[in-house]
């Protein structure tokens, strides 16, 4: 049985000396513990992009608006090379977890047809890998001005003004079949952190459904990612198929285009691939 | 004069408790986000907000299951216990930041609501692997909204004790949600052995505290009683007992304290009315049988609270033949008085 010990009551202002001891020991206890848990917990994560969101920060930016696939503003780039023109295309995002067409929808409702015209636009610069987007932070008020395309930029054989410039016209570089994880560009590039995997998941979810345009990433070896934006094989947006794929490893098959600086890949070949690695536990377990 | 025994005073162990309660969250956010601004400068601020508190919030969720047992284990531990519910409504408001900021920056602003988006943004409920588990922090998060709510003493009275105890044990549904939740989540994505390894601990602790804690309660430490004719079964002896202390039986699946004090022999339910504290870990103080953890008091003679007090606890009858304490195992109604046993 156990030996007499002295009685201490909750409300009672001091305990009795073998109580204070006891809890003395847990509080050390948990001050050496503490720390070390928080910083294990840091420490071990796996690390975050480099990406940028500058959040709060507008910029104005001038180009052709481009709107299919997927809208684009196409950007002359100051340095040349052996004076051949080089565009880089910053991807349109809407504000919020939406893409960016209902305010060209806007934006052309006003003003008219506004696609391969020149607009002048001030949004969110979102950037990581040599990819940057432009989140039309402020909707309606971020269009600033609309030009006619600039003489330079048409080609001089007559051009159809609602056709898509040559120099505009993406690359075809063919078939390929590729294996990574499809996530929105927006948190990809930057506005969050981790912007893919299992947790960002629903997030990605959420983006895509709003129309934002999903992209691949696909991981080599090292830690360098490309990216691919993925549209049907007809150009239309494929965003409300694709949702039970996002955010885990899948396989796509299809035609790939370079547009200036970004890949495109037509597709409706979207395979789910291996699993994640509570998946391979359990099989391990159960099946094999 | 009767101890003053209800718990709402504001006294020094209570501000020494919140305080150590208020130093070690501080602490540890300090430590969380000092080193990831230091070790992991591109990571943003919200993804810092939901894994400092989320982290923190289970921490304290281990802590708050650890006392329980150890207590058991250890009285000497009590001090920890009593004002233990500051630390389970801190803790649920810290996972309350962790929840919100999650649903805020993966749910909201977008083509459906949030609580939508959080049930079928991830639709594949019947995959195990791919089960929605941010779905489970909200069923977390909505016990422990219940709990904290209903923390006060105010809803124990109301509810009950046994329907406040049973409602209060949710917070064992909660930590299987929670490993759950962290499990099929955020160690699918953070892949580091570490953190499984870390979380192996902290289930292995709580199971390993709460086996032991009820293998130490269910010790046998007395012989088998033997059965009288007129229903009494033989207990133990009196000098098994400490003066003004108790012994705890299981007898008939009845929870018995049997106290000695002033040469007499009383017995009554274990179990508090307060919050089934262990009334057989109390001790008699002012001739009341005070309760070890918020120090409610009830006559041994009758199971009922001093005046004007008026909680009741069951009472049992005993006698005592030489030595030698025997207890009727059919219980009186609460406050019952019974004949006293004089050895
Ligand atoms: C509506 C309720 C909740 C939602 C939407 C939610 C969502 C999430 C998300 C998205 C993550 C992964 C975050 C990351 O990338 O690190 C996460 C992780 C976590 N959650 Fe929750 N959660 C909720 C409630 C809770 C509650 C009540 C707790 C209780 C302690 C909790 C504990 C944790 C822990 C320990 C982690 C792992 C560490 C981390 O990744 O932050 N969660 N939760
Ligand atoms: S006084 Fe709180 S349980 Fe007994």
């Amino acid at each position: 049985m156990k030996t007499e010990i002295d009685f201490y009551i909750g409300w009672q202002a001091k305990a009795p000396l073998p109580f204070r001891r006891a809890v003395r020991r847990a509080i050390i206890t948990m001050a050496v513990t503490v720390p070390i848990l928080a910083g294990l917990l840091v420490w071990k994560q796996r690390g975050f992009s480099g990406g940028v969101f500058e959040y709060g920060k507008l910029t104005i930016l001038e180009g052709e608006l481009i709107r299919t696939p997927v809208p684009f503003l196409r950007i002359p780039v100051k340095q040349t090379v052996g004076n051949v023109p080089l565009f880089e295309r910053i991807l349109l995002i809407g504000y919020n977890k939406r893409g960016a067409d209902s305010t060209l929808n806007q934006w052309e409702a006003k003003r008219g047809t506004l696609a391969n015209k020149t607009l002048t636009v001030r949004g969110t610069l979102i950037y990581h890998d040599g990819k940057a987007a432009l989140e039309l932070t402020e909707e309606n008020d971020a269009l600033l001005r609309v030009s006619a395309l600039k003489e330079s930029d048409v080609p001089t054989h007559n051009m159809a003004r609602f056709q898509l410039s040559p120099s505009a016209s993406p690359v075809n570089l063919g078939m390929v079949t590729l294996s990574g994880e499809i996530t929105d560009p927006k948190c990809m590039l930057g506005v969050m952190k981790p912007g893919e995997g299992r947790p960002h998941r629903s997030c990605a979810v959420r983006c895509i459904a709003g129309g934002i345009p999903p992209l691949l990433s696909v991981r080599n070896g090292t830690d360098h990612a490309n990216y691919y934006l993925i549209v049907e094989p007809d150009g239309q947006p494929l965003n409300a198929s694709i949702l039970k794929d996002v955010g885990r490893p899948v396989q796509l098959s299809g035609r790939l285009e370079k547009a200036d600086n970004w890949l495109i890949l037509y597709t409706d070949s979207v395979r789910a691939l291996a699993k994640t690695k509570l998946d391979e536990g359990s099989q391990i377990a159960m099946c094999r | 004069m009767a101890l003053h025994y209800q718990a709402v005073s504001w006294n020094r162990q209570k501000t020494l408790y919140d305080w150590a309660i208020a130093g070690f969250v501080g602490l540890y956010l300090l430590i969380f986000c000092g080193l990831q601004a230091i070790l992991f400068p591109d990571v943003t601020a919200e993804t810092v907000i939901i894994r400092a508190t989320s982290t923190l919030a289970f921490l304290m969720l281990h802590v708050i299951l650890m006392i329980g047992p150890l207590c058991r284990l250890n009285p000497r531990f009590l001090p920890l216990l009593y004002n233990r519910r500051h630390l389970g409504v801190s803790m649920f408001l810290i996972s309350a930041v962790h929840s919100v900021f999650s649903l805020l920056q993966f749910h909201s602003r977008g083509n459906v609501g949030m609580l939508k988006s959080l049930f079928t943004s991830e639709p594949d409920y019947r995959h195990f692997s791919q089960f929605p588990f941010q779905t489970l922090g909200f069923f977390a998060l909505l016990i422990l909204l219940v709990m904290a709510a209903t923390s006060h003493d105010f809803w124990l009275k109301n509810l009950t004790p046994r329907l406040w105890k049973t409602l209060h044990m949710g917070v064992y549904v909660v930590y299987g949600l929670i490993v759950m939740h962290v499990l099929l989540g955020v160690l699918q994505q953070e892949t580091s052995s570490l953190y499984v390894i870390l979380l192996a601990c902290g289930v292995v602790t709580i199971v390993g505290l709460h086996l032991a804690a009820a293998f130490v309660s269910h010790q046998p430490n007395q012989p088998a009683p033997k059965t009288g004719t007129d229903g009494f079964v033989s207990v133990c002896d009196v000098n098994d007992i400490h003066e003004n202390r108790a012994k705890t039986m299981l007898i008939n699946g009845q929870n018995i304290a049997i106290f000695r004090y002033d040469g007499k022999v009383s017995a009554v339910n274990n179990q508090c009315r307060h919050q089934n504290g262990p009334l057989g870990e109390g001790k008699i103080i002012d001739g009341c049988i005070t309760c070890p953890w918020h120090g409610y008091q009830y006559q041994p003679q009758n199971g009922q609270s001093p005046p004007p007090f008026t909680e009741k606890v069951e009472t049992y009858a005993v006698k005592c033949i030489g030595t030698t304490i025997w207890v009727n195992p059919t219980p009186s109604l609460p406050g019952t008085p019974q004949t006293t046993a004089f050895f």
